[in-house]
């Protein structure tokens, strides 16, 4: 899960990161109230989306005059910014984050992440390009380096002094630096993130550290653990989110609409209607976890109000009993009114009993044995 | 046997106790699975399935000479228990449980690192060799004795692999599920070297998934060291770029992660490629007869 940069920003607050003085707000009026509290004469208006590249898109801009200001955050709340990182849609403008800009003398770039393989914590720097906007940009120069970090022993300080000299800081601010990067470790591990990348990690005109810019990630299978972060989930940045409720939705522009268990099982599906010739309106993906009102609730997704044409349900159960899927599908036909034609393909795990669901429920329902013979009642294939 | 299990392997599950637990444990036992204990906290003394349940492993291991642990513990406590596996002796671990959290997991592996354990999973639809041995939870009436080794990371997609070798009479060997998350015990390149090295295995079928770079990996590995032959399937050859897809995350244009450069790298390793999944019984068959 993303989360927007004004919360990033929160926790670093928090953590005791340094990061600029700036204020959250969704109406025009209130970015210049914030403004004006803020004081100064230049202000940073940021949009926020769970996307980068905003500076190039339009969505990162300064002024100093509050009149501009206000027109701009009129052209963009409620808007969708479209960046070299979003899908052709874009993402809703539902916040901007006002803030006073900072004087930068040098800017660094550094992210913490997982590495699955090795099992370490992995903190790679490099030298930034500096920019007033200041905002992380793929195409930021310099190398690369990192440093591993085992997760049983924690960041070192040695490892903290090696990352400053390969930023090569001058050693005035190093003891700001060790801060940073030990209060960063502890927030990574406390708050189960999957990353922080800091575009901009800045030493001003004061010779102080600060964070003009951040990306931060939270792992979806910690939020259990992470109430408060969970409150901050936006569902309206990302599309094609897994739901939480033991669905997964996929949207795509076909007609064939498909419930399939498992993310494997959902892309070989997804190549072989489309190696076929044919086309997919959305695939709704279902785990173990889901439950009989999820999955019809799941019918109701595909279906979309008329707008596939036909349903294909392709289960191979395991853990995922075919029975308990069967049920909350009949059950959501009935429900959600679904006319079109249904193809059902199930087997594994008490697939004998999904079917005598399927021919007792007087829904009408082909039952076929193989993806193949599915593919031929789902696409009409023209005559050769 | 073929590979993980063999005549001394002794299984103990983790978390037997709950519905999930009880409801694949009884199916592991029809097959023919020496389970011969269970563990759960607080529950020590009871009886499941006709075995003793214990509180920790170790006490499992010193009564009833487990070396094997099938986990079915929830998420937040399932790290916990892969430890206390690894701490008590067990060799070989099946971890089923989906949805660990990633910092917890990269601590298990940065702990098991150089322990000789083979951890399968997490999220995995666990391992089987066919009419003998299963530790997990796959349908068992798809499996047919055979010659095939299956190495998977697309949980129930290794299902249709598994129909259409026996289908077509091949059979398997063992199928392994390495399972889905990013952070992962087994790895396609471990199951893959005892393919090679069993004598039973005559040929391997991998089926893989756009985005990660774990076929890439696999694919210099498998030009080095293997001879068999090996077929493969990424799921997703048609996922439009640029978008995300479930699980998988946002599908890279070119290069790493995307379609076109896992099967270049794999067919340049010598791997035969399939396009459509409903193909991987046939081709597998025309390699052995042609």
């Amino acid at each position: 899960m993303n989360l927007h940069e004004f919360q990033a920003k929160q926790l670093f607050r928090a953590a005791g990161i340094p990061v600029p003085k700036g204020e959250v707000v969704d109406t025009p009026s209130g970015a210049v109230d914030a403004a004006r509290r803020l004081g100064g004469q230049q202000w940073m208006v940021k949009a926020q989306v769970h996307a980068g590249a905003r500076t190039e898109a339009g969505g990162i801009r300064d002024f100093n005059d509050l009149e501009k200001l206000h027109c701009f955050a009129q052209e963009m709340l409620g808007e969708r910014l479209i960046t070299a990182e979003n899908s052709p849609a874009g993402q809703p403008v539902n916040q901007l984050l006002i803030e006073r800009p900072c004087g930068v003398k040098n800017c660094y770039h550094l992210s913490v992440m997982l590495d699955p393989r090795s099992g370490q914590v992995v903190f790679q720097g490099g030298l930034s390009e500096c920019r007033d906007s200041a905002e992380l940009s793929d195409q930021s120069p310099g190398n690369f380096f990192q440093v591993e970090v085992d997760p049983v022993v924690g960041l070192q300080p040695f490892q903290s002094r090696q990352l400053a000299v390969e930023l090569r800081l001058d050693r005035t601010i190093w003891p700001p630096f060790f801060e940073i990067t030990q209060a960063l470790y502890r927030l990574f591990i406390a708050k189960d993130l999957l990353l922080i990348e800091i575009g901009s990690l800045v030493e001003n005109d004061h010779g102080q550290m600060m964070v003009l810019d951040v990306r931060v990630q939270v792992d979806n299978n910690a939020l259990v653990r992470q109430p408060e972060l969970a409150q901050w989930a936006d569902y309206r940045q990302d599309e094609n989110q897994v739901l939480g409720n033991g669905l997964g939705f996929i949207a795509m522009e076909g007609d064939i609409g498909c419930i399939v268990n498992g993310s494997g099982l959902a892309l070989a599906t997804l190549d072989i209607i489309q190696l076929n010739g044919g086309s997919v309106a959305n695939i709704v993906e279902i785990d173990n976890g889901a439950s009989t009102d999820a999955l019809a609730n799941a019918c109701q997704l595909v279906w979309d109000n008329g707008r596939c044409s036909c349903i294909l349900i392709n289960i191979v159960g395991g853990i995922v009993r075919c029975d308990k899927v069967a049920a909350g599908i009949i059950d959501g036909i009935q429900k959600y009114n679904i006319t079109c034609p249904i193809v059902v393909r199930m087997e594994g795990t008490r697939a004998e009993e999904a079917k005598a669901l399927f021919i007792q429920s007087d829904e009408k329902i082909e039952i076929v044995k193989t993806l193949d013979d599915a593919i031929i009642l789902l696409i009409d294939t023209p005559e050769s | 046997m073929a590979i993980l299990a063999d005549k001394t392997t002794r299984v103990v599950c983790q978390g037997m106790t709950g519905a999930e637990g009880a409801y694949h444990t009884a199916q592991c036992i029809a097959y023919g699975t020496p389970v011969v204990a269970g563990v759960t906290p607080g529950r020590g003394g009871e009886r499941v399935l006709d075995r003793p349940i214990f509180d920790t492993v170790k006490e499992a291991v010193d009564e009833t000479a487990a070396n094997t642990s099938m986990i079915f513990v929830p998420p937040l406590q399932a790290a916990d228990a892969i430890l206390e596996a690894v701490d008590s002796g067990i060799n070989t671990i099946v971890c089923i449980t989906r949805g660990i959290p990633a910092h917890d997991m990269v601590k298990v592996k940065s702990i098991i690192r150089g322990h000789g354990v083979n951890l399968i999973g997490p999220n995995s639809p666990g391992m089987i060799t066919s009419e003998e041995f299963k530790l997990g939870v796959m349908p068992s009436g798809i499996h047919k004795k055979g010659t095939i080794g299956i190495v998977s990371r697309a949980d129930s997609l290794t299902y249709e692999a598994v129909m259409q070798t026996t289908q077509i009479g091949l059979g398997q060997t063992t199928t392994v599920g390495i399972g889905s998350d990013s952070v992962m015990g087994m790895s396609f390149v471990d199951v893959i070297k005892l393919f090679e090295q069993d004598r039973r295995t005559k040929g391997i079928i991998m089926v893989g998934e756009i985005g990660g770079d774990l076929e890439e990996l696999t694919a210099q590995y498998i030009a080095d060291e293997v001879r068999k032959p090996i077929l493969s399937y990424i799921a997703g050859v048609t996922a439009p770029p640029g978008k995300r897809m479930g699980h998988v995350g946002v599908i890279p244009e070119s290069g790493i992660g995307s379609a076109a450069f896992k099967c270049a790298v794999l067919a340049e390793a010598g791997v035969q490629i399939v396009q459509s999944p409903t193909e991987l019984g046939s081709r597998m068959l025309e390699y052995f007869e042609g």
